[in-house]
């Protein structure tokens, strides 16, 4: 859908792919019971292996695609509702999958997103975010992301340039988006820190 | 994937909601051929666009532009590279490789090949994703939603309620605008291409665009 930053849409040519570990996104995708209906929103960008994992099973997916936003220079990219508008929000959001995406927001989006979300999801549902812990820098773009068949994630960098990090602290995160709270953290062997927030 | 056969689309052709409706039709001398490869199957070329509702007993490949409805309760709709809907969509399976704008919903499997474009909401007990395929919107996999129920489940389902309706005469209608707007039918042919016959509605066999 954008031409500005077309290596989003697939392999970034000459970007090599990555795989990590994510302990907490796999406890939440093995979690839940399988007769319980459950919605998930993935603010990024569709990928097969998130589809082939929620497939067989009472999910629903809804996706937001807001790098595709971001990258068509949509000044609202960071707020899921306007990615995608009413139509597609028609019950509670259980879990929120946001990889990489906040690092791309400053601390006034973030407080946006939060009340979107506060108003999109469930109270006690899970946010699950990955973030850049010890990277100063990362490309001006988020990367591809994708979940493989064995629990790890893909990761690819978006072939653009670099920016600064901002390096957000769990702490910082959560005065910024005062509707999540910080359940657990984990940090990866790639440099990012993985992050479970739970909506107040 | 597909059964050989001929095309056998009709066209009826309109402009939904048009003062003046075209009624323009013609005979393709052969059917086309996609060039997803999904050849054999009824055809819609990339000249062909319908506006209003299309359903059939066989299997089809939409190159070209549908607006409205589009049913095919027990076949296979193939939306080609080069197709574009903006239609609601009820089908056994679904292949997409192009442009949807609209929602799908399949009895048995939904495929959305990497160069396909979707905006909506996509409905099956079996879907499978390429990556670098552009979409946004929901993907419901629960077999036992109210949605899934709506459109398959229960004796008249969604689609079978709205096969079960009359359909519009070419032409017909075309004064009711908004959802009445959907209701009337009709094909319209651009340029370039060979077409299908000009038929009021469909043949019995055949892909209708009614």
């Amino acid at each position: 859908m954008s031409n500005a930053a077309p290596t989003l849409a697939g392999q970034a040519p000459g970007h090599s792919r990555e795989r990590v570990k994510v302990p907490l996104l796999a406890e939440l995708l093995a979690g839940g019971s399988a007769d319980r209906r459950r919605v998930w929103a993935d603010l990024g960008s569709a990928q097969s292996g998130l589809v082939e994992q929620l497939t067989g099973g009472r999910n629903r997916l809804i996706v937001a695609d807001l790098p595709g936003a971001l990258a068509n220079a949509d000044a609202q990219w960071f707020l899921p509702d306007k990615a995608l508008d009413e139509m597609f929000w028609t019950e509670p959001v259980d879990c929120i999958l946001c990889w990489d995406l906040l690092n791309y927001m400053d601390p006034g989006q973030l407080g946006e997103l939060s009340r979107r979300v506060g108003r999109l999801a469930r109270p006690g549902s899970s946010l699950h975010a990955l973030i850049q812990y010890s990277g100063t820098s990362m490309s001006r773009f988020p990367g591809r992301y994708g979940l493989d068949s064995d629990g790890q994630l893909s990761v690819v960098p978006a072939d653009a340039p670099q920016t600064r990090t901002p390096r957000y602290s769990p702490k910082a995160l959560e005065k910024a988006m005062p509707q999540l709270r910080v359940e657990r953290t984990m940090l990866l062997n790639n440099g990012m820190q993985e992050f479970m927030f739970s909506v107040r | 994937m597909f059964n050989k056969r001929e095309s056998n689309e009709s066209e009826a052709s309109s402009r939904s909601g048009s003062d003046n409706p075209s009624t323009t039709a013609h005979q393709s001398p052969a059917p086309a051929r996609s060039p997803g490869g999904a050849g054999g199957a009824a055809t819609i070329g990339p000249s062909i666009s319908i506006d209003g509702q299309l359903k059939g007993e066989e299997d089809l490949v939409v190159e070209g532009r549908i607006k409205g409805t589009v049913e095919l309760k027990n076949n296979t709709l193939t939306v080609g590279t080069q197709g574009t809907l903006d239609a609601e969509v009820f089908a056994h399976t679904i292949f997409v490789e192009g442009t949807v704008n609209g929602d799908l919903y399949a009895s048995e499997r939904i495929s959305i090949r990497k160069s396909a474009r979707i905006r909506g909401n996509i409905l099956a007990p079996r879907i499978s994703l390429e990556d670098g395929a552009k979409f946004r919107g929901s993907i419901d996999m629960d077999a036992d939603s109210e949605a899934f129920r709506k459109a398959f489940g229960g004796k008249p389902s969604a689609a079978s309620s709205a096969t079960a309706k009359p359909t519009t005469q070419t032409g017909a209608a075309n004064s009711d605008n908004g959802e009445k707007g959907k209701q009337a039918q009709g094909a319209h042919s651009g340029s370039g291409s060979p077409a299908t016959p000009s038929g009021q509605q469909s043949g019995k066999t055949g892909t209708s665009a009614a």
